[in-house]
C-alpha cells in the first residue's frame, strides 16, 4: 500500500477548514492542521457576539469537535518557525518538525497598526484573534469610561457597538468625510452615519489619530492631526487588515502585498498552495486583488481542496457578494457599482422617508445591471446573483424586483413599492443631489 | 489559552434597581403565596382579584420595563447567560416542580375543599372569578388555567414589544395569546356554566390522549348536539385539519401558533432558549422518546376502544390508560415539561414528549411545503441560530451548506431567522 498524500494547512480559519473538512471526508489524504490560536476552528466573524455574550465560544464552532474526531485530521496548537521548500519539512516553534507533500498556507490577515508609539500596549485594541477579547475583557475589569476606535469601516463599528454595550462613550474617528465611504456612496453613508450617531457614538469625520498620550503608563488621551485632544481610557484601531505573511519573507514563495499565486490558487512551488485572506491574485485579469472576505476565503478552501485532489477547476470569484450589519442596519452588497455613476452609468436609488433602509440598483451605459446594495433589505441572492450574472436589462429588473423580497413573513414587500418612487442617478445631476445632501447635513447639524 | 474561560472574566454588571414594578408584582405573588397557609388579610375574593392584579400589571411592565432598559442600553436581543439571575435555575425548578407535584397529587394543599365545604388557601381567592364564570367554585385547574392565562398574556405583551419590527413575531404572539385565552380558559369555562362539557376545541388527538375513552365519548353523547359535533370535530381535527394545514405551513400552524404549551415556552420561556442541548445524544434521545409516546398512544387509544366495543382486553387497556395518564399525561408534561424550563429549556414536552408534535412531525418532514431557506451561502457561521433554537436543531450546519431547512422537530417560531445578522434565514411555504 502506498503512503497516503500528506496534507499540511497552515491556519484554521474558514479557508483552512474548509480544505481540511473536503480533504477529510475523501479519506484518502493525511491531514494536518496548524494554528496558533485554538485547536477547533470556529467563526471569526462572530467574535463581537461572544464578547457581547450573545453566544458562547463553543456556539461559534464551525463544526462539533465529534465531526473533526471523525475525520483523518490532526489539529496542532503550534506555530511555524520555519519552512524548508527543499526537504518539505515544517519546523514548528514546540520543535517539532512535519514533513508534508502538499502544503495549504491560510495564515489570513492581520490588523495594521498605525505607525505610532504606544501601539503596543494594554489599551489598545485590536478585533481580530481570540486573545483580542481576552485583553478587551481584562481591561473591562478596571472599568473604562471612555473610549475611542480609529477607522471608519466594519470592524471599527462592530467595535463600536462591542463597547457600546459594556455602558462605554465611544467616539468613532474616521478619516474619510463619512462613514465606509470607500464601500458607500454617499447617501447610504450619511444614513448608517446618522444611524450610529443616534446609537449614542460620536462620530468625528475627515480626522487621524496622530498620537497617543499615557500618563503613568495609562492611557488618558489621544491627538489627531486636526489638533483635537479626546481623553479616553481604551483605544481601539480598526484600520484595516493585511495578508500575514512577513513568516515567509525568507521562504523564496513569490510575494507581494500577497502570496501570489496562479488561477488555481497555487503559488510558485508546486507543492504549495495559498488560500484566504494572505492571497495576492496574480495577473492583470485579476488586478492583484487581495479579498479579505469571509465569502471568498471559503471559496478558495473549496478550489484548493478540489485542486489537490486532481480535480482541478481555476477560482472563480463568481458575482461579488459582502454583507455586513451596522448596529440595526442590515447591508447586502451584489456585483460591482462605481461609488458615484461615471460617464453613462445610472443609479436607481431608493430611501425610506423615515426608516433605516434603501436600495441602489447601479446600471450600466447599456442600462444593464452590474450591482446592487442594499441597507435594512433582505434581498433573495440566487436572484440578484441571476440578474447580475445575466446583466439583466433595466425594464426587466424594475418590474420584477419583487421577486428579490427574502423580508421575514408579513412583512410587506418594500421592492414591489418602490419602484415608482426611485430617484435616477447620473453622472449630469449627481452634483446637484449631493450638494442638497451637503446643505441638508449642514442644516441638520445647526438644528442640534 | 482556553476559550471557554472567555465569559467567565469578570463584566461590569450593573444591578437591576428595585422599581415601583417589582414591588407590584411581588406583593401580588406574596399575597397569594401567603394565602396557601391560609394568611390573607382581607376577603378572599377581593384579596384574591387584587393580589392577580398586581401580579399581572406587576410582571408586564417589568417586562416593558426591563425590554426598554436593555434597549436604551444597547443590549443584544438575547444573551447566553442572564447577568441579574438572583435566584439559581435549580431553585427555580424546585419551585415550580414542587408547584406541580402538589397541582397534581396534593391538590387539597392548596385549599380544595374535601366535599361541600368551602375552599381555603390559594384556592379560595380564586373563587369570585370563578362563580363569575361558570357560577361554580374554584377548582385546582381553574386556578392553574388563570394563572397560566395570565402568564401567557404578560410575558406575550413582552415578547411583542420586543419583536415591534418584526411582523411575523408580532402576528404569531398575538396568535397564541388569544387561542390561550379564548379557547384554552375562556370557551372551556362558560361552556361549563351553560352546563356542557369541559372542551378545549383547539387539542386534537393525540395530544387530548382521553379524547376516544369511553367516559369522554359517554360525557359527549349524553350532551345532545353540542357533544356529537365536539366528537366531529376532534376527528375532522386530527384525521383533516391538521394534515390539510400542516401541508401548507409546517407544523408551526399549530405548535408556535395555536397549542398552549407551545404558548407558554414560547412566551415566558422566551430567555430560556439558548439552554436547550444541542448533542447528538440529546437527539437521539428526542427521536427515542417522543416516537414511543406517540406509538403509546395509538395502542392505547385502539385498545380503549376495543374494550369500549367489544368489552374485551380491559384488563390491558385500562391500566395502560391509567399508567399514560399520571406518567405522561401529569409527570411528563407537566411536572418535568414546565418544572424544567430553567434547566433544559423552554419546549421539553414539544421536543421530546408531544405526541401531537410527532404526528404533526412526521407530516412535515413528508408531507409539508415548509422549510426554512439559507439564501445560498451567505452565512458566516455566527451560531445565532442554532444558539436560540429551542429545539436543539444546529441550524448553522444547514446555513453554512446552503441547504434547506426541513426537520421533523422545527415548530417554526421564526427566532432563527429574527437573530441571524446576516438575513440568511427565511420560512417559507413553498
Amino acid at each position: 500500500m502506498t503512503p497516503k498524500h500528506r496534507v499540511v494547512i497552515i491556519g484554521n480559519g474558514i479557508a483552512g477548514a474548509t480544505v481540511a473538512e473536503i480533504l477529510g471526508k475523501k479519506r484518502d489524504f493525511v491531514i494536518t492542521m496548524i494554528s496558533d490560536e485554538c485547536n477547533l476552528p470556529y467563526a471569526r466573524t462572530a467574535l463581537m457576539y461572544v464578547f457581547m455574550d450573545q453566544v458562547r465560544w463553543a456556539d461559534t464552532l464551525l463544526q462539533s469537535e465529534d465531526f473533526w474526531k471523525n475525520l483523518p485530521i490532526e489539529m496542532i496548537t503550534d506555530r511555524v518557525s520555519h519552512l524548508d521548500r527543499i526537504q518539505k519539512i515544517l519546523d514548528l516553534e514546540s520543535g517539532r518538525k512535519i514533513e508534508y507533500d502538499t502544503l495549504v498556507i491560510a495564515t489570513g490577515s492581520k490588523p495594521i497598526l498605525p505607525n505610532l508609539d504606544g501601539t503596543m500596549s494594554d489599551h489598545v485594541h485590536v478585533l481580530y484573534h481570540l486573545t483580542d477579547l481576552e485583553k478587551m475583557n481584562r481591561q473591562l475589569c478596571q472599568k473604562p469610561q471612555k473610549a475611542v476606535i480609529v477607522g471608519g469601516g466594519l470592524i471599527g463599528i462592530e467595535m463600536a457597538e462591542m463597547w457600546l454595550s459594556k455602558g462605554m462613550e465611544v467616539n468613532l474617528l474616521i478619516r474619510d468625510d463619512s462613514f465606509w465611504k470607500s464601500s458607500l456612496p454617499v447617501q447610504e453613508s450619511r444614513l448608517v452615519q446618522s444611524h450610529i450617531s443616534c446609537k449614542g457614538i460620536n462620530v468625528i469625520c475627515s480626522d487621524t489619530l496622530s498620537s497617543i498620550i499615557y500618563n503613568n503608563n495609562k492611557l488618558t488621551s489621544v491627538q489627531t492631526s486636526q489638533g483635537r485632544s479626546i481623553p479616553c481610557d481604551m483605544l481601539g484601531i480598526a484600520i484595516g487588515v493585511e495578508p500575514n505573511v512577513g513568516w515567509l519573507q525568507k521562504s523564496g514563495l513569490a510575494l507581494n502585498r500577497g502570496i501570489l499565486v496562479d488561477p488555481f490558487l497555487k503559488t510558485n512551488d508546486d507543492a504549495i498552495f495559498a488560500a484566504g485572506d494572505c492571497v495576492e491574485l496574480n495577473g492583470p485579469e485579476t488586478q492583484n486583488r487581495v479579498e479579505a472576505i469571509w465569502h471568498t476565503a471559503k471559496k478558495m478552501g473549496e478550489v484548493v481542496a478540489q485542486n489537490i485532489m486532481g480535480t482541478g477547476r481555476p477560482y472563480d470569484a463568481g458575482i461579488h457578494y459582502n454583507g455586513a450589519r451596522f448596529f440595526d442596519i442590515e447591508y447586502q452588497m451584489y456585483g460591482q457599482m462605481s461609488m458615484a455613476p461615471i460617464k453613462n452609468e445610472s443609479h436607481y436609488f431608493w430611501q425610506h422617508p423615515n426608516e433605516n433602509c434603501s436600495l441602489r440598483l447601479a446600471f450600466d451605459e447599456y442600462q444593464q445591471l452590474t450591482g446592487i446594495l442594499s441597507l435594512g433589505i433582505r434581498l433573495r441572492k440566487t436572484v440578484c446573483d441571476h440578474w447580475i450574472k445575466h446583466q439583466a436589462p433595466l425594464q426587466q429588473v424594475l418590474s420584477e424586483i419583487g421577486a428579490a423580497h427574502y423580508d421575514v413573513e408579513f412583512s410587506a414587500n418594500r421592492l414591489s413599492n418602490m419602484v415608482a418612487k426611485m430617484q435616477v442617478i447620473t453622472k449630469n445631476n449627481y452634483e446637484g443631489l449631493y450638494q442638497d445632501t451637503i446643505n441638508n447635513d449642514v442644516h441638520e447639524s445647526k438644528k442640534s | 489559552m482556553n476559550p471557554k474561560s472567555l465569559s467567565l472574566l469578570a463584566q461590569s454588571s450593573e444591578r437591576t434597581a428595585i422599581t415601583g414594578y417589582h414591588i407590584l408584582f411581588w406583593s401580588g405573588l406574596t399575597y397569594q403565596f401567603l394565602a396557601l397557609f391560609n394568611l390573607s388579610f382581607l376577603p378572599a375574593t377581593w384579596g384574591g382579584l387584587f393580589s392577580l392584579c398586581a401580579a399581572f400589571f406587576g410582571l408586564t411592565l417589568l417586562g416593558l420595563h426591563s425590554e426598554k432598559q436593555k434597549e436604551r442600553n444597547h443590549q443584544p436581543l438575547y444573551q447566553t447567560q442572564s447577568k441579574s439571575k438572583k435566584l439559581s435555575p435549580i431553585v427555580i425548578a424546585s419551585i415550580l416542580t414542587l408547584f406541580y407535584t402538589l397541582l397534581y397529587l396534593k391538590p387539597q394543599w392548596l385549599g380544595l375543599s374535601a366535599g361541600g365545604e368551602n375552599n381555603t388557601g390559594l384556592i379560595a381567592l380564586y373563587d369570585g372569578l370563578s362563580i363569575f364564570l361558570k357560577r361554580k367554585p374554584a377548582s385546582e385547574w381553574f386556578v392553574y388555567g388563570v394563572l397560566y392565562t395570565m402568564v401567557i398574556l404578560s410575558m406575550g405583551i413582552r415578547f411583542i414589544y420586543k419583536f415591534r419590527h418584526n411582523p411575523y413575531q408580532v402576528y404569531r404572539t398575538f396568535s397564541i395569546v388569544f387561542f390561550q385565552l379564548c379557547f384554552a380558559f375562556l370557551i372551556p369555562e362558560i361552556l361549563q356554566s351553560l352546563n356542557k362539557p369541559y372542551v378545549d376545541l383547539k387539542n386534537f388527538w393525540p395530544l387530548q390522549y382521553y379524547f376516544y375513552f369511553d367516559w369522554n365519548i359517554h360525557q359527549l353523547l349524553s350532551s345532545g348536539r353540542f357533544g356529537i359535533f365536539v366528537l366531529i370535530w376532534g376527528t375532522l381535527g386530527f384525521l383533516v385539519i391538521t394534515p390539510i394545514l400542516t401541508y401548507y405551513f409546517g407544523k408551526r400552524w399549530y405548535c408556535s401558533w395555536v397549542c398552549g404549551c407551545g404558548g407558554l415556552a414560547e412566551t415566558a420561556g422566551d430567555s430560556l432558549r439558548s439552554l436547550s442541548v444541542k448533542s447528538i445524544k440529546a437527539w437521539q434521545w428526542e427521536r427515542a422518546l417522543i416516537y414511543t409516546i406517540l406509538a403509546f398512544v395509538i395502542v392505547m387509544t385502539i385498545l380503549v376502544l376495543i374494550t369500549n366495543t367489544t368489552g374485551y382486553l380491559s384488563s390491558i387497556s385500562y391500566p395502560l390508560s391509567h399508567y399514560y395518564g399520571l406518567l405522561i399525561g401529569a409527570v411528563f408534561s407537566g411536572i418535568v415539561g414546565v418544572g424544567f424550563y430553567p434547566l433544559l429549556g423552554a419546549r421539553i414536552w414539544c421536543r421530546y414528549g408531544c405526541p401531537m408534535a410527532a404526528y404533526l412531525g412526521i407530516l412535515q418532514k413528508h408531507f409539508s411545503r415548509f422549510r426554512i431557506t439559507t439564501n445560498h451561502g451567505q452565512c458566516i457561521s455566527c451560531g445565532n441560530c442554532s444558539t436560540y433554537c429551542e429545539m436543539g436543531i444546529d441550524v448553522k450546519s444547514y446555513a453554512q451548506r446552503g441547504a434547506d431547512i426541513k426537520r421533523a422537530s422545527c415548530v417554526g417560531c421564526g427566532i432563527c431567522s429574527a437573530v441571524c445578522p446576516r438575513g440568511v434565514l427565511r420560512l417559507e411555504n413553498k
